[in-house]
């Protein structure tokens, strides 16, 4: 069951996908549904001995193509629709202990070709209104599955937290003679510094001036792509090369894989026109303050939707690049 | 497109602007799911 239902005091969907709630949890490795079917073994998701990268569809999605007209009908002021839309596994590795910091930077170019294919492809569907790319690691943030992989929703409508950024960006374009915002916030990054963590020919790591998150940090494109998709060559592999770096600093911050969420933001796919208000970026929220604390959303982050934070970004980027130089 | 049929979809990216090229093979699971493997033109490590 796919549904949506409106929150007419928020004034945003929320999804319910209540077959999720069987879906393998935590799994022994040697059971990994994600792994490659060994001969003899039991079947896995991927009916071959060894693959590079995979895209399937989610066994258990929170959105679904064919998702049937819900059977609560709702009213007027809440009113109910089909959760149709696509969900994606992205299988990063064969290998079931590589994280994406420690795959080479070639393997990263590769699956971002991957990305910008599914970008292309998903954008393309009538359904799907924004193509949503994201990554959750770690058993703090809830991973089910250790398995290197992300996902891929390609949601039916605008999801809140994007939509909100293109308004923003949306009214400094028209306040400011067509600059964009993205590009504006780069050019203040660049010119103060403090909290540059990596940078590479045309993508930039950061942690931004406002972070929610002690070790949030963005990936900025220099040029203003609206979307992975029209990114050139040459920015990809920069892409890969920045993140590369920024993964590894992650990992030796306190001596262990460290758990985020990484997400994209891009132009979405509903045949509006984005140019100057879209800006292809990337960003990661590791909920770690320190090696044994994490930061929790708790009332104030839930209820208020507003962060306090206990550190200032200019003092964990100077840390954070301290890491990452040190490679 | 039949139960575990396969179907090649060739698919490269613009080598003039530095891209990697990839080759794309699609797959239909038992459940009617979709699967795609990539592979590309570069050897891994």
């Amino acid at each position: 069951m796919n549904q949506l239902r409106w929150d007419p005091t928020l004034r945003e969907w929320v999804a319910y996908a209540t077959h999720r709630q069987d879906r393998t949890f935590l799994p022994p490795a040697e059971y990994c549904p994600l792994c490659p079917t060994k001969p003899g073994g039991f079947p896995t998701e991927v009916p071959r001995e060894h693959y590079d990268i995979v895209v399937f569809e989610n066994r258990f999605p929170s959105f679904a193509p064919n998702a049937p007209e819900p059977d609560e009908g709702g009213s007027d002021l809440t009113p109910t629709a089909p959760g149709r839309g696509i969900c994606e596994v992205v299988l990063y590795s064969d290998d079931h202990d590589a994280t994406l910091a420690t795959m080479s930077e070639r393997r990263i170019g590769n699956l971002i070709e991957v990305w910008a294919d599914r970008f292309r492809e998903l954008g393309a569907r009538e359904e799907v209104d924004y193509v949503f790319i994201f990554e959750n690691k770690g058993e703090a943030i809830g991973v089910t599955l250790h398995h290197p992989h992300g996902q891929i929703y390609g949601y039916p409508f605008i999801p809140p937290r994007p939509a909100k950024e293109l308004e923003a960006a949306r009214d400094h374009t028209a306040q400011n003679e067509g600059r964009c915002l993205h590009c504006d916030l780069l050019s203040q990054e660049h010119e103060d510094a403090r909290r540059i963590l990596a940078k590479g020919e045309h993508f930039t790591a950061f942690i931004p001036f406002y972070a929610h998150f002690p070790y949030e940090a963005h990936v900025y494109s220099r040029r203003c792509a609206p979307s992975i998709a029209d990114l050139e060559g040459a920015e990809r592999r920069d892409l890969a090369s920045v993140l590369k770096r920024l993964l590894v600093g992650y990992d030796s911050l306190f001596g262990f894989s460290l758990p985020y969420m990484m997400v994209m933001h891009q132009a979405p796919t509903d045949g509006g026109t984005y140019d100057s208000i879209a800006h292809f970026h990337i960003e990661f929220y590791p909920p770690n303050r320190t090696a044994d604390k994490l930061k929790y959303l708790a009332g104030s982050e839930t209820g208020a939707g507003a962060y306090i934070m206990d550190v200032l970004p200019e003092s964990s980027a100077e840390t954070l690049r301290g890491k990452i130089e040190s490679q | 497109m039949a139960a575990g049929s396969r179907v090649m979809v060739s698919y490269s990216v613009d080598r003039e602007d530095g891209g990697i090229g990839l080759e794309r093979e699609s797959e239909q699971k038992e459940d009617g799911r979709y699967i795609i493997f990539y592979t590309f033109e570069d050897e891994e490590d």
